[in-house]
């Protein structure tokens, strides 16, 4: 235990629930949503004998039955919460929202641009997004990772990776 | 950000980190280059191959059609049968094949550069879809090899013939658990063909899907299931070892092991045959000229002793037919499964 | 088999694998395997699967077999190197590795970590290929009397058993669990062919894979939530601590409270291999579970905050079910996980069939393998140790470097698995519900246990009724699956009993709940 001791523990508050009520609420509430229609959906699932337990019905009436429980459970405990709960002040949504716009554009345009190419601008956009402004730096090691990567895996694994434009 | 000291010590670092890992990668890379061989050559005249050819797995690395095309174009580089172009081979998963079929028939569409593996397990999963797309509705270049499946049963279990396992099936079919395979898999047809060639109602077979071998064997092996259904290379080691019994084998043709003649279902009396049949085929709508010189292509694998070790190492029958005769076969079979997987009640 | 003749085997299989060549064959395959371990989803299965064709040159199955172990062993030591550094587990194995292992890099531990997840690994992997190595055959025929019942009661036992891992809040742990459960039921049913929430898309048939739940979970929420903190914090490197007295990374505290949770890990790890679906994440949440428990007896309140025994246990266990993944792959040729279904498609191209005669007819062979699982252990240990200080300078590569560089790898991963951006759409999805999962603080382990367990429970439960007519019944009358059940029951209900008891006598518990109680 000594040596836990000597550098810096993490606070309590940061290891406590995050959000403020509001937004558990409105989680708990989005859970139901997504738990009800589940359920609903077993009703969907094709099963000549209904929801007879060796049928392929039975298991996601129990797993969403639980889950829309345990959902109401967690809105219930979401109202009761105190309501001081300490403000989402100092998170920012840009860089999330902005990672994953990037990481939409790359699934759509691997294929077509290739990988080299989508894969260093990705890392070269992300570490942007995230404060890097060594631009020469962040070039270099992007072209360099893609290059890595690519040849390493098409050539070694023999795993195809798609060529794209530059048709490698 | 100010750049200091620091800073500069980390992206010193971070490089050093990064090359590290690249010299890493490039060190196993020239480890292998020397393992594997390269192709060159000299080049050939005509259309096709005017560039690199792709053969599409329509599933995960190391399943039988993966290892089919790896082989094969394990082969094509090793006769440089390409000439200067050479051959690569692309996993596309999903849904039983159904992924990979769907971007042959649209992507794909006239370019004879890319083939596709498929099988009879594709035919049973696109049916089992609901698929609007259809083996068929590729263009067969030829079918290459076939397993047969074997039917087998515990060493101690009281069924000794093919006709006492259709006698307690026609007593009471909740008496025998079918253990194999993915469902609507070759297993299942195989199944199927068996308890209708005996003329009995198929949508009574309770088949337990297992998957793959070795989970089947486990199940068959701790006396779980009445019998077990599977391709012969998985079951092959517990039969020599004398832990099952083979009821029957399902080609036409009866298979030795150990010594000893293995009776196939048509040797018993049934009518029937399955063979786990792989072909590979062409994107819709290729010019008959570039058809005709993949057929010829194809054949000059087949016909290669490289290819011939190949398929005895893997146990593989050579099951060798082109251009119409693939297209007919491809099409009978898909209309016996189509029909056979309705009787069986899962579709 | 008397202990001399194995003894004897054995020598002659360490003379073959000593070769200059073989040890070669070994250091590659460890080598390779930490860095396909460190790529999140792409996992020893998959590398070996891949290498085949080229081993299809080698005239000699031994040094194929000598990499293959040493592939896997890699793997899982490599896995264990990004989940404790910054927390993206490669592959399920290591999920539990992550819970403690990346707060102590957190805390500045991270060589601390490392090295008792190295030692562990030796630790485990060394005993239990002592323990294939003597009990191999007894063991092999125990698991071939495992039918669905008991494999049905052995997940359940396993599901209720690592409770511990819904933290905080019973609820939240909970909901992630039954999330897991859910992402479990998408595709096709195995057992009926019926499509269950796929919602008429080809690509959800096949389900989700766990390797996209796990990197999209891991990798790419963990990359969305330090962004989203990226104002308020300051980029620093973790503040690793200080050398004192310690041998091979690990203080003397450290020592006596890891070589008990390796011993219990491998006794974990080894047995849940050798069993069918039982694969090696099951013990390695089994393990931390226990630990997490033992902990708490003892008032130790660490567990959550970087105890180190959750790190030793689960590492041990996930390199010790790799000996237990070959007692009835060589004995019975049954492969009961991934990585050995596709080293018996390696055994078959070699023309050697693994199962009960392979010990007589290929000696040679299996002996060789034997020695090689005790080398590549041994390399492992000798590789990773220097290689720490090299490992935990990654904690000082610039944060927007290194976060670029894990979505880079976090897409390369799940694109690799089907050769489509729609996966990594699908990765992101999930990512966005682990930002989400990390804002309101639920656990994340909970998932990927749901994900893993579900289908199997699912299937067994089915499979055994299916067989019976429909009749419950078989679920109590195998004694294997009695006993089980009822382990599972007091699993379950010892916990509680401070409570019952005291609710029966009227008075007010001490403790609320033995064990697995915590501020919920």
């Amino acid at each position: 235990m000594s040596a836990t001791e000597e550098v810096e523990a993490p606070k309590a508050a940061d290891v406590e629930v995050e959000a403020s009520r509001l937004v558990r609420i409105i989680a708990a509430i989005v859970l139901i949503v997504l738990s009800a229609t589940f359920l609903v959906g077993v009703f969907d699932i094709r099963s000549p004998k209904g929801f007879d337990p060796a049928g392929p019905r039975f298991f996601p009436l129990l797993v969403t039955t639980a889950w829309l429980l345990f959902s109401i459970g967690y809105l219930i405990e979401g109202l009761r919460a105190p309501k001081t709960a300490k403000a989402d002040g100092d998170r920012s949504w840009f860089e999330p929202v902005a990672l994953s716009a990037l990481l939409v554009l790359y699934a759509l345009l691997v294929v077509p641009l290739g990988y080299l190419i989508a894969t260093a601008l990705l890392f070269f956009a992300v570490a942007r997004v995230l404060g890097s402004r060594q631009l020469v730096r962040d070039v270099v090691v992007a072209v360099v990772l893609a290059i890595v990567v690519y040849v390493a895996f098409t050539r070694f694994l023999d795993i195809s990776l798609p060529e794209g434009v530059l048709g490698l | 950000m100010a750049r200091t000291r620091t800073a500069r010590t980390r992206t010193a670092l971070a490089r050093t980190a990064l090359v590290a890992a690249g010299l890493a990668g490039s060190l196993l890379l020239s480890g292998c280059s020397a393992l594997s061989k390269t192709l060159d050559g000299g080049s050939v005249a005509g259309d096709f191959p005017s560039r690199n050819v792709e053969i599409m797995v329509p599933a995960a690395p190391g399943g039988g059609w993966d290892l089919t095309a790896r082989q094969f174009q394990h082969v094509i580089q090793e006769d440089k049968l390409l000439a200067d172009r050479s051959v690569s081979v692309v996993n596309v998963t999903g849904a039983g094949g159904a992924v990979g079929i769907s971007k042959l028939v649209t992507k794909n569409r006239k370019d004879p550069h890319t083939l596709m593996i498929t099988g009879l397990v594709m035919v049973g999963a696109l049916t089992l879809n609901q698929s609007q797309i259809k083996v068929s509705d590729t263009t067969p270049i030829a079918t290459i090899t076939a397993e047969q499946e074997v039917i087998v049963v515990k060493a101690d279990s009281p069924l000794k013939t093919l006709k006492d396992l259709v006698d307690l099936y026609k007593a009471d079919p909740a008496q025998v658990s079918w253990g194999g395979g993915t469902i609507g898999g070759t297993d299942h047809i195989t199944a199927g063909t068996l308890v209708k060639a005996a003329n009995l109602d198929p949508a009574k077979v309770k088949y337990i899907s297992y998957s793959g071998g070795g989970e089947a064997t486990a199940a068959i092996l701790s006396g779980d299931v009445t019998v077990g259904i599977s391709g012969m290379s998985e079951f092959e080691e517990q039969i020599t070892a004398g832990k099952m019994r083979v009821l029957a084998t399902t080609g036409a043709e009866q298979l030795t092991v150990d010594g000893k003649k293995l009776p196939t279902m048509k040797s018993e009396g049934y009518d029937a045959e399955v063979q786990n049949w792989r072909a590979i085929v062409a994107p819709p709508g290729i010019p008959d000229a570039d058809r005709q010189r993949l057929i010829e292509f194809v054949t000059k694998v087949n016909t290669s002793p490289e290819w011939d070790e190949i398929r005895k190492k893997q146990g593989w029958t050579e099951f060798f037919k082109t251009g119409d005769d693939a297209s007919k076969f491809i099409a009978d079979e898909t209309t016996r499964v189509q029909a056979l997987l309705k009787e069986l009640g899962i579709v | 088999m008397i202990a001399l003749g194995v003894g004897s085997d054995l020598l002659h299989g360490f003379g073959t694998v000593l070769d200059p060549m073989n040890l070669l064959w070994a250091v590659l395959g460890v080598t390779l395997g930490m860095l396909v371990g460190i790529l999140p989803g792409i996992g020893p299965a998959l590398t070996i699967a891949l290498l085949l064709p080229i081993t299809f040159n080698f005239s000699d199955p031994i040094g194929a077999f000598i990499m293959f172990a040493g592939i896997y062993y890699g793997a899982m030591y490599g896995g264990s190197t990004t989940s404790i550094l910054i927390n993206t587990p490669g592959e399920s194995a290591s999920v539990a590795t992550a819970i403690e292992g990346h707060k102590m890099a957190l805390k500045g531990r991270a060589r601390a970590a490392l090295a008792t997840a190295a030692i562990g690994s030796f630790v485990a992997g060394t005993i239990s290929t002592v323990l294939l190595t003597f009990v191999a055959k007894p063991l092999g025929s125990l698991a071939s009397n495992f039918q669905a019942t008991d494999y049905f009661a052995v997940t359940l036992l396993a599901m209720v058993a690592v409770t511990a891992l819904v933290g905080h809040s019973m609820v939240r742990g909970l909901l992630s669990l039954t999330v897991g459960l859910f992402i479990g039921l998408i595709g096709l049913d195995s057992l009926s062919g019926a499509p269950r929430y796929t919602f008429g898309s080809l690509r959800l048939l096949d389900g989700i894979d766990v390797v996209i739940v796990i990197v999209g979970l891991f990798a790419i929420g963990e990359t969305l939530h330090v962004a989203s903190k990226l104002r308020s914090t300051p980029d620093r490197p973790a503040v690793l601590e200080k050398g004192r007295l310690r041998t091979g990374y690990l203080t003397k505290s450290d020592w006596k409270r890891s070589w008990a949770p390796w011993l219990r890990g491998t006794a974990l790890g080894f047995p849940f291999g050798a069993i069918p679906s039982g694969g090696a994440e099951v013990p390695t949440f089994l393990s931390y579970s226990i630990e997490r428990r033992r902990a708490r007896k003892k008032g130790r309140d660490e567990f959550g905050n970087g105890a180190i025994e959750g790190v030793a246990g689960p590492e041990a266990a996930n390199n010790a079910s790799f000996s237990g993944v070959l007692v009835p792959l060589l004995t019975l040729g049954l492969p009961t996980s991934a990585t050995a279904a596709v080293m018996l498609a390696a055994f078959q191209i070699f023309n050697v069939q693994p199962g009960p005669q392979l010990f007589e007819n290929n000696s040679t062979l299996v002996w060789t393998l034997i020695a090689s699982l005790y080398i590549g252990n041994l390399i492992l240990l000798i590789m990773n140790l220097p290689l720490i200080g090299l490992w935990v300078q990654v904690l000082k590569v610039p944060r927007p470097l290194l976060y670029a560089g894990i979505l880079v790898f976090a897409c390369l991963g799940v694109y690799s698995l089907s050769g489509s951006g729609y996966e990594v759409l699908m990765a992101l999805v999930i990512g966005v519900v682990g930002f989400f999962m990390r804002k309101l603080d639920f656990p994340i382990a909970p998932v990927i246990l749901g994900v893993i367990l579900g289908p199997t429970m699912e299937e067994q439960f089915r499979r055994a009724l299916v067989i019976s007519n429909g009749d419950a019944s078989v679920f109590f009358t195998r004694p294997l699956s009695l006993v089980i059940i009822v382990l599972t029951v007091l699993a379950l209900f010892v916990p509680y009993l401070p409570r019952i008891v005291a609710r029966l006598r009227g008075t007010q518990p001490a403790h609320q709940r033995l064990t697995f109680g915590e501020d919920d």
